[in-house]
């Protein structure tokens, strides 16, 4: 354990002490008897890490197991490691400041392709061999999870385990099984050879397919309502309920909207219950929704009027997240009197909205931005893609003439006195387990003349245009559909010094660039289209969603024909023979 | 208004101030005290702190009032004990008419130093001179200020140091006076020094601000 007296000298050298020491209210008993101690560690600050509804989840559910101790650990800022390093301080534990080497099971959540450097930083940081294959018996072992496990291949050389789909299967049958061989005195690589068997959990020694866990009654699945609440502010510092899981809507450049299939739902009376005992039990001034589309929540009417009367009653706020334009509800809208409004409309026109299969109509948008305006909305923010598939200067301008009838409709119906309106643009990155994951992205400096025109055509009074970083995006394209070949680029990346990469203020393009010619290899290779015949990084898992229909779908883009949404009809994606799909 | 005298100790030494305020606003919210808010554009809740500790220095007496119309301060420091952080645990509660204004009032803090070594009587000397100067960082500009008119008291036990410093508008950062001290061998860093009692100003002597809520 940390020497405490040492700590309390370097927490005075470093911003933001408070993520370094944990004591926050709802902490769990860490010093109960047990016989396995696990570590969660998110790669990134604990302000981003606290706000992880999965690892909130996780972290709960394990210490509610009897026997068992679930301890937090995040990527301390540059400072703190810097103070570490210069004490001879091995990166500790929030709960016991206890090393990495003093726990059962180190897991890694790692939902950022960006993050993977910080996987390495925390591990240097804790003293441990970076590959799975130089660490023995002393080590703990060190699996990931999370949505990156959509195609683990460039980091799997890090882990012993890779744990694909929900935590409460994989993670739960992975720690009882470990809990079970520590008893029975089995060494690691019998255990891992037995882990491998588990659903939804792949061992990179033993290799072979992978099943992706997922819960099949999210009705009755763990969801803790007595959680942390951090002392010092995080990122989404609130209670949040989670609705679903899944998403019917088929967008087809989106990865979480096929990774996290099949769709399950809570029960507006579970979500009331759980709101009331979250409300009692943080303190939280705020309730969040959260699920991939919140409009398509089957009881959505039913579930907001319940929560807006606890919520008045308790003084709580309720924050909507954004709404599809489709099924945008003025009289949801009005009665949680937000003064902004949120629209994705991905791509400026209607042909190009057919190609992704963003079913929503130039009508929708008029009149859901009637609505909104009508009820006195200030702030409209809309968020596109550009370097979609066949995406043509046509397309760029019809982002423009969005703008310009949000304009237009304020003029004519609005009732505040300005609008001021946020245009953010992404840029297109092509997923695994996506209808575009065969798909190229577009050179860099194409990004930059298509941001430069939008820069320039939105030059609008009361108009904000703010882009995602190109450079960023080429590093995320070529990792999100790496393979086994990159982890040596990792490495590489991460001793040329790329840390927090995700950071835009740490992000250093041109040495991963460097990292990725020092290893021989061409990030072109990853980014640029991939024949449909070649078999694919990630073929090892099995997702629900299959192959087949992502080609179905990836046909049906280029002919412009919409799939509808799969709620009431089935669309065969595949993901239903996981269990559970409720459609 | 219910006022309440709780610790800042171990984890929550280390928290900022505005943390440290919206920790005890969730505790007022998880103990049901039925808090008022005010009636503007944004409503907040009313509540009241007294002056803010520098990061790192630990706290046996921080005061906290809430206008809240509830009574009977053994079942207060039940229920806000059970809702706060350990390190912010309070041992004193008291229901009073009206705001105590305590940030306005509190003239004096009382703080104990455990510096690493015995510390050395000349320390006492700051007390017999009519001036004192130390260094002060002002929004990242280091000036050498006068201060020996908020120094109240000097006492050394072994490696014990107890101070009465000026708190409020007049305030002098105990940090850094402590830090001062190194002129005379002392060790000690902001986390090695506790605030005891805070103090109220009462026909010209200090009066711990917990007796004028009793």
């Amino acid at each position: 354990m940390v020497d405490g007296e040492i700590l309390k000298k370097i927490l005075l050298q470093v911003e933001k002490p408070a993520r370094y020491l944990g004591g926050e209210f709802n902490l769990p008993d860490t010093d109960k008897p047990c016989d396995e101690r696990v570590c969660l560690c998110f790669a990134d600050k604990y302000e981003v890490g606290m706000s992880n509804i999965g690892l909130r989840i996780l972290y709960h559910m394990l210490n509610d197991t009897d026997g068992v101790v679930c301890e937090r650990c995040f990527a301390p800022s540059v400072d703190m490691a810097q103070e570490l390093r210069k004490n001879d301080i091995r990166l500790f534990s929030l709960e016991t400041r206890r090393e990495f080497f003093d726990f059962d099971i180190v897991g890694f959540s790692i939902g950022f392709e960006l993050a993977y450097t910080n996987v390495l930083y925390m591990m240097d940081l804790a003293g441990v061999p970076f590959r799975a294959a130089d660490r023995g018996e002393d080590c703990p072992l060190i699996v990931a999870g999370g949505p990156c496990m959509v195609n683990p291949a460039p980091i799997l050389d890090f882990f012993d385990a890779v744990l694909v789909g929900e935590g409460e299967v994989n993670l739960a049958s992975f720690v009882a099984l470990h809990r079970e061989c520590k008893k029975q005195g089995v060494g690691k690589a019998e255990f891992l050879r037995r882990a491998a068997l588990l659903k939804g959990v792949y061992v990179p020694s033993v290799g072979g397919k992978v099943t992706r866990a997922v819960v099949k009654d999210l009705d009755s699945a763990y969801f803790p309502t007595k959680i942390l609440v951090p002392s010092c502010d995080i990122v989404h510092d609130r209670s949040t309920l989670e609705l679903f899981r899944g998403c019917a809507n088929g967008c087809r450049f989106c990865q979480a909207c096929f990774y996290y299939r099949p769709i399950r739902e809570r029960k507006k009376e579970t979500l009331l219950k759980q709101a009331k005992e979250l409300i009692i039990n943080t303190g939280y001034e705020e309730l969040s929704l959260s699920s991939l589309s919140t409009s398509d929540y089957s009881q959505l009417k039913g579930l907001v009027d319940g929560l807006k009367e606890e919520a008045e009653k308790e003084n709580v706020k309720l924050a909507l997240p954004s709404l599809r334009l489709d099924s945008f509800e003025a009289e949801i809208y009005e009665d949680t009197k937000g003064a902004s409004l949120t629209f994705a409309p991905e791509a400026g026109t209607q042909r190009l909205r057919d190609v992704i299969n963003k079913n929503v109509g130039e009508k929708d948008i008029e009149s859901s931005l009637k609505a909104a305006l009508a009820h006195g909305v200030k702030n409209v923010k809309l968020y596109f893609m550009i370097g979609l598939p066949t995406e043509t200067e046509e397309d760029l301008k019809g982002i423009v003439d969005i703008v310009r009838l949000v304009r237009r409709l304020h003029a004519e119906y609005g009732k505040s006195r300005i609008i001021n309106i946020t245009v953010s643009t992404a840029v297109f990155i092509p997923k695994p387990l996506t209808p575009f994951q065969w798909e190229a992205q577009i050179p860099i400096e194409e990004m930059y003349a298509k941001q430069d025109y939008l820069k320039r055509e939105l030059k609008m009074k009361n108009v904000k245009y703010s882009w995602h970083d190109a450079k960023a995006s080429v590093i995320e394209a070529a990792l999100a559909r790496g393979d086994r070949r990159q982890s040596a680029v990792i490495e590489r990346a991460y001793a040329e010094g790329c840390v927090f990469d995700s950071w835009n203020e740490c992000f250093d393009y041109d040495k991963w660039i460097e990292a990725f010619a020092y290893c021989g290899i061409n990030p072109s290779e990853y980014t640029g289209a991939i024949p449909i015949d070649r078999d694919l990084a990630w073929d090892f898992i099995e997702n629900g969603v299959t192959k087949k229909y992502l080609l179905k779908e990836r046909e049906k883009a280029y002919a412009g024909i919409t799939t509808p949404n799969c709620i009431g009809k089935c669309n065969g994606c595949g993901a239903s023979k996981l269990g559970g799909c409720f459609v | 208004m219910i006022v309440f005298r709780h610790r800042k100790t171990g984890e929550a030494g280390y928290l900022s101030h505005i943390d440290a305020m919206r920790v005890l606003q969730r505790t007022m919210r998880r103990m049901r005290a039925e808090v008022k808010y005010s009636e503007g554009f944004v409503p907040h809740m009313l509540t009241y702190a007294t002056t803010p500790l520098p990061l790192g220095v630990q706290s046996v007496a921080e005061y906290f009032a809430a206008d809240s119309p509830l009574t009977g301060e053994e079942e207060l420091l039940k229920r806000f004990n059970a809702c706060v952080p350990s390190g912010m645990r309070a041992d004193f509660c008291a229901v009073v008419g009206k705001n105590p204004n305590l940030v306005a009032r509190v003239v004096a803090s009382s703080y104990e130093v455990r510096a690493k070594e015995t510390v050395s009587q000349d320390v006492l000397s700051v007390l017999e001179g009519r001036e004192y100067f130390m260094l002060r960082n002002k929004k990242g500009v280091i000036e050498e200020v006068e201060v020996r008119d908020k120094i109240f008291g000097i006492e050394i036990y072994g490696d014990r140091l107890l101070l009465t410093l000026a708190t409020g508008n007049d305030n002098l950062r105990v940090d850094s006076f402590v830090q001062s001290l190194s002129r005379f061998g002392v060790d000690a860093c902001a986390s090695d020094v506790t605030r005891t009692e805070q103090f109220v100003s009462e026909g010209g002597k200090f009066v711990a601000a917990k007796e004028i809520l009793v």
